[in-house]
């Protein structure tokens, strides 16, 4: 006998002696009570045998069961359980997927437009300096002032200034109208940056008034035109009819947002012997080491009251610091960019409160499997565990469909905003989108499995499985309504905010810009003065134009070198003759434009009063001018400006006469209080650069586009000409940015009513299914169904007015953040406000009465047979 | 009420759970079972050994000698940790077993 039998042997006949002693107690004869024993514990020889051998199996079978194995164990059971429920669980990855995929969207984009550092170097310390008029508005600075910021401000490590420029690229490749960028020789050093190739400009090549004929291209120029060129640096461009040598190519880092797409660059040569009254330079400069913007400011403001009493010019101006990245990026996009991710959260969690209701609705119908496995010993930690493993597992998933529905939505968003929006085409799904979606995963995680395990703990401490799933009272309802209210609330926000980016979008896109956009076309031609003086420009743009207004199916042409909404304007100083002030910093500050005749009739606009001008206009001595309403109106207040005299720049300068009033422009910004705006004859003053406006008639606008130039080439041979584009790509261009918030707004909102009509509806729908048999009940004994989908409807009326209570309060709040985006439309617009909440009440009743109605249709015989899921 | 036999898997649940309030000896624990199953489920000797040794050997429960309450000596089984786990794994296989079961069992067609 080995020693495992003996031990069997002790244990049996222990067990045994022991069922003896129970026997004996209840009063059997001792040897009776061994007899039968013996007789039930069986055959002793082949029960040891079976031990024997089941010790050997198990032993065989089973290894050591490692921590691991219980995670993924806990795994396994998540996926079967969510396996086990397609619908339930089909529902819960897309709400999360939505609201994941919608969170690292935005955050990917807002890291790319709002929160990535500008591509400069220590850009924190790069301001633009700017001149600011009397009446407070930003202005540029003439060259004289910029030359004598430059020798003596001390605030600044490095102080640059730039100007665009039409220009003519003749070589390589077809003469082209371009935009060259005038720069003065610190420009890479005030930005910190080191050119891709070649050198930036020196002092000597930036000489005052005699710029060196030397230039830089820009990267993308390099690589699109040039071709990636590597023996780039020493050719030569011919520009506006001069031959400049190639030094340098421009970083790539230098992108778009501070000199656009502008190919070339060449010196500026600032001049401090050109008229202080000439403002057209943009200042950027880098705040010294240890000085901060306050000093700066204060250094600039002194030096330039110095600056203005010793010339006599600009005074009553003064100076501002504004930093980079404000100019840059733009307090709109910022803000926009803050709306939206808000937004995005706020679905997301309305999307977290959806699939926490689900998993309590859930956890209910399985409570008996709870119930039980509690009472077979399972622990309440273990059980935590696994209702956890269920919710992360859900999450993750939710977080990997919504990371690939950000893959797929980052370049249709930039694709929706790339008119605009700055930086928006470098926005990507990176490392820190992705960590954010892991973070994001993380938190529903949380927020969506705490709801079924706090239920767990009520549960746990509540009724016993028999009783658990007719419990009357049930705080996880009260929970689950506080949810539905909560998202009801949310979708107030939502709807709140997209109404009213819609109104404010809506009154902008109203706005009269003062010209009919529809039926143009617009082409730019360049007249280099090389090749064409200013005598040959007059003679060579009114053959251009009447050769164009041959064309079928034009109807009248006109040309301005500022082309609307192209950004870029002229500015002056006049005064009435009549009330002229005695100093010229008391002239009313003006924008100004030479345009031909045709030009009002080409861009549509209204002649108020007058006429416009003719081709003999500028001919001669006289100077005719037309001018906007508003500066009619400011300088002769109720009277006839017909025949009146302007006074140009200063109280020595020519005398104009107005000929005729012409509405008001808004070109520059469509929400803004119009520009004062003069027009002079372009026969005076005959600029290189023009835009030829072209107004059609129904024909096809493609035909046109393709027979206008041909047409001019043969007129003037090599007169290089611009894209053709159209004014109303203009004017969509200048509504891209609240145009691309409200899309991507009210695509939110969509998705968050949904989301709160899925959760009330569901929510109703439980409800019903719980009370059937009160419901049968009360049918039997003869209650009306209408009587009983009121009872049913009415806490839903409780949970939806509650949320729309907390939600106005949100939205108020809210509101007030969106205040900045809007354009003439309150925060607490009433009509918004009144459709959202309608729209809310509508939606909500809807997602009631559905499944409301349904326990009409309960049969009293249901009522003992409910708890069916 | 019927007296049921138990099938395999379930005796070892029963067991688990027997233990999962202390170390027992057999005869402890056969009375246990019949006396919290409200003398329904009854275990057979023959069956509850061969699973004692069978479960001992899997390492969900170790073994020691005592005294028991009748001064005895008597072979007394404890749950390890993987016992415990064991247990709670048995117990939701089992619970979702049952719901199973009842689930069909609610479902089933209404006679007409």
């Amino acid at each position: 006998m080995n020693p495992g039998d003996r031990e069997i042997d002790a244990e049996f006949a222990a067990h045994l002696a022991h069922r003896v002693d129970d026997l004996v107690a209840q009063g059997w004869d001792r040897e009776e009570a061994e007899a039968k024993a013996r007789e039930e514990f069986g055959d002793l020889q082949r029960l040891k045998a079976e031990s024997r051998s089941a010790r050997a199996r198990g032993r065989k079978r089973f290894g050591r069961a490692s921590r691991l194995d219980g995670v993924l164990h806990d795994l396994r059971f998540a996926a079967r359980q969510l396996r086990r429920r397609p619908g339930f669980t089909a529902t819960a990855l897309a709400t999360l997927a939505v609201g994941i995929g919608a969170t690292v969207t935005i955050a990917s984009l807002v890291k790319a437009v709002v929160l990535d550092p500008l591509p400069f170097d220590e850009p924190d310390r790069l301001v633009f300096v700017d001149m600011v008029t009397p009446e407070g508005a930003r202005f540029s600075v003439s060259e004289p002032v910029f030359v004598d910021w430059e020798r003596e401000l001390r605030s600044f490590e490095s102080i640059t200034a730039l100007v665009f420029r039409g220009a003519t690229l003749r070589s390589p490749g077809q003469p082209r109208s371009i935009t060259s960028a005038n720069v003065s020789h610190r420009l890479l050093d005030v930005l910190g940056l080191e050119p891709f190739v070649g050198r930036g400009f020196t002092a000597e090549e930036d000489q005052a008034g005699q710029p060196a004929r030397v230039a830089m291209i820009s990267w993308e120029s390099w690589r699109t035109d040039f071709g990636s060129d590597p023996s780039i640096v020493g050719s030569l461009l011919n520009l506006d009819g001069a031959l400049h040598e190639v030094v340098g190519v421009m970083p790539e880092r230098l992108g778009k947002m501070l000199t656009g797409t502008t190919p070339v660059f060449v010196p500026l040569g600032a001049d401090p012997t050109l008229d202080r009254e000439d403002h057209y330079l943009e200042v950027l400069a880098r705040l010294a080491d240890n000085t901060d913007e306050a000093t700066a400011s204060a250094e600039l403001a002194s030096l330039q009251l110095r600056i203005s009493e010793l010339h006599g010019v600009d005074l009553g101006w003064t100076t501002r610091l504004q930093p980079a990245r404000a100019r840059l990026i733009g307090p709109t996009v910022e803000r926009a960019g803050w709306v939206l991710l808000a937004a995005a959260a706020v679905l997301l969690l309305m999307a977290c409160v959806n699939v926490a209701n689900l998993l309590m609705v859930r956890a209910t119908t399985r409570e008996t499997e709870m119930s039980l496995r509690q009472a077979l010993g399972a622990s309440r930690s273990r059980m935590t565990r696994q209702l956890f493993t269920e919710s992360a597992l859900m999450a993750a998933g939710g977080g990997l469909l919504g990371v690939l529905g950000a893959y797929t939505a980052v370049p249709l968003v930039r694709r929706l905003g790339a008119a605009r929006i700055p930086r928006i085409d470098e926005a990507v799904v990176d490392t820190s989108a992705l960590l954010i979606g892991l973070g994001v995963v993380g938190v529903v995680t949380l927020a969506c499995g705490i709801a079924p395990i706090v239920q767990l703990r009520w549960r746990s401490a509540g009724p016993s499985i028999g009783t658990a799933r007719r419990g009357a009272s049930d705080p996880a309802r009260r929970v689950r309504g506080a949810l539905v209210s909560m998202q009801v609330a949310m979708t107030v926000v939502l709807l709140v905010g997209t109404g009213l980016l819609f109104r404010s979008f809506e009154a902008l896109t109203s706005v009269d810009p003062g010209f009919r956009a529809e039926g143009t076309l617009a082409l730019s031609i360049n007249m280099p003065d090389d090749t064409w003086d200013w005598r040959a420009r007059a003679q060579i743009v009114p053959e251009v134009m009447e050769a164009v207004q041959g064309l079928p199916g034009v109807t009248a042409v006109g040309a301005t070198p500022v082309a609307p909404f192209s950004g870029g304007g002229l500015a002056n100083f006049v005064a009435p003759l009549d009330r002229m002030p005695d100093r010229a910093s008391d002239f009313t500050p003006v924008h100004w434009r030479t345009v031909t005749p045709g030009f009002f009739e080409a861009m549509g606009m209204e002649q108020l009063a007058g006429r416009a001008f003719r081709s003999d206009d500028g001919a001669g001595d006289a100077s005719p001018v037309v001018i906007g309403r508003s500066l009619a109106e400011r300088s002769w207040p109720g009277q006839d400006a017909i025949g009146r005299t302007l006074v140009w720049g200063d109280p020595a300068g020519s005398r104009m006469t107005v000929v005729g009033v012409v509405e008001d422009l808004r070109d520059v910004q469509l929400g803004e209080t119009p520009p004062m705006i003069i027009y002079r004859p372009y026969r005076q003053i005959p600029w290189a650069t023009m835009t030829m406006i072209v107004r059609y008639d129904g024909a096809d606008p493609a035909s046109i586009a393709a027979g206008i130039r041909p047409r001019i080439a043969e007129v003037v041979p090599g007169l290089p000409i611009g894209e053709v584009s159209s004014l109303t790509d203009n004017l969509h261009r200048a509504v891209a940015e609240p145009r691309f918030n409200l899309q991507i707004l009210s695509g939110f909102a969509l998705s968050g009513l949904l989301l709160g009509l899925v959760g009330l509806y569901g929510l109703t729908a439980y409800d019903v299914r719980k009370r059937v048999p009160e419901i049968g009940i009360r049918l039997s004994l003869g209650a009306r169904p209408r009587s009983v989908m009121a009872l049913v409807m009415k806490d839903r009326i409780w949970t939806t007015a509650a949320g729309i209570v907390v939600g106005v309060g949100v939205a108020v709040f809210a509101a007030r953040r969106l205040e900045a985006l809007l354009y003439e439309v309150e925060p607490l617009d009433p009509v918004t406000w009144a459709t959202a909440i309608g729209l809310v009440v509508a939606a909500s009743a809807l997602a009631t009465y559905v499944p409301a109605r349904g326990a009409m249709a309960v049969q009293p015989s249901h009522a003992l047979n409910a708890d069916t899921d | 009420m019927t007296k049921r036999d138990l099938m395999q898997g379930t005796l070892d649940l029963l067991i688990l759970r027997t233990l999962s309030g202390g170390a027992r000896h057999g005869y402890q624990i056969a009375r246990a079972i019949k006396a919290s199953s409200q003398d329904v489920l009854q275990v057979e000797e023959g069956a509850l050994y061969p699973a004692l040794h069978r479960i001992e050997a899997r390492g969900w429960i170790e073994a020691s000698w005592g005294v028991s309450e009748n001064n005895r000596r008597a072979k007394f089984y404890g749950l390890t940790a993987e016992g415990r786990e064991a247990l709670e794994d048995n117990a939701r296989s089992w619970a979702e077993y049952v719901e199973a079961v009842s689930r069909v069992m609610e479902h089933a067609p209404e006679a007409s």
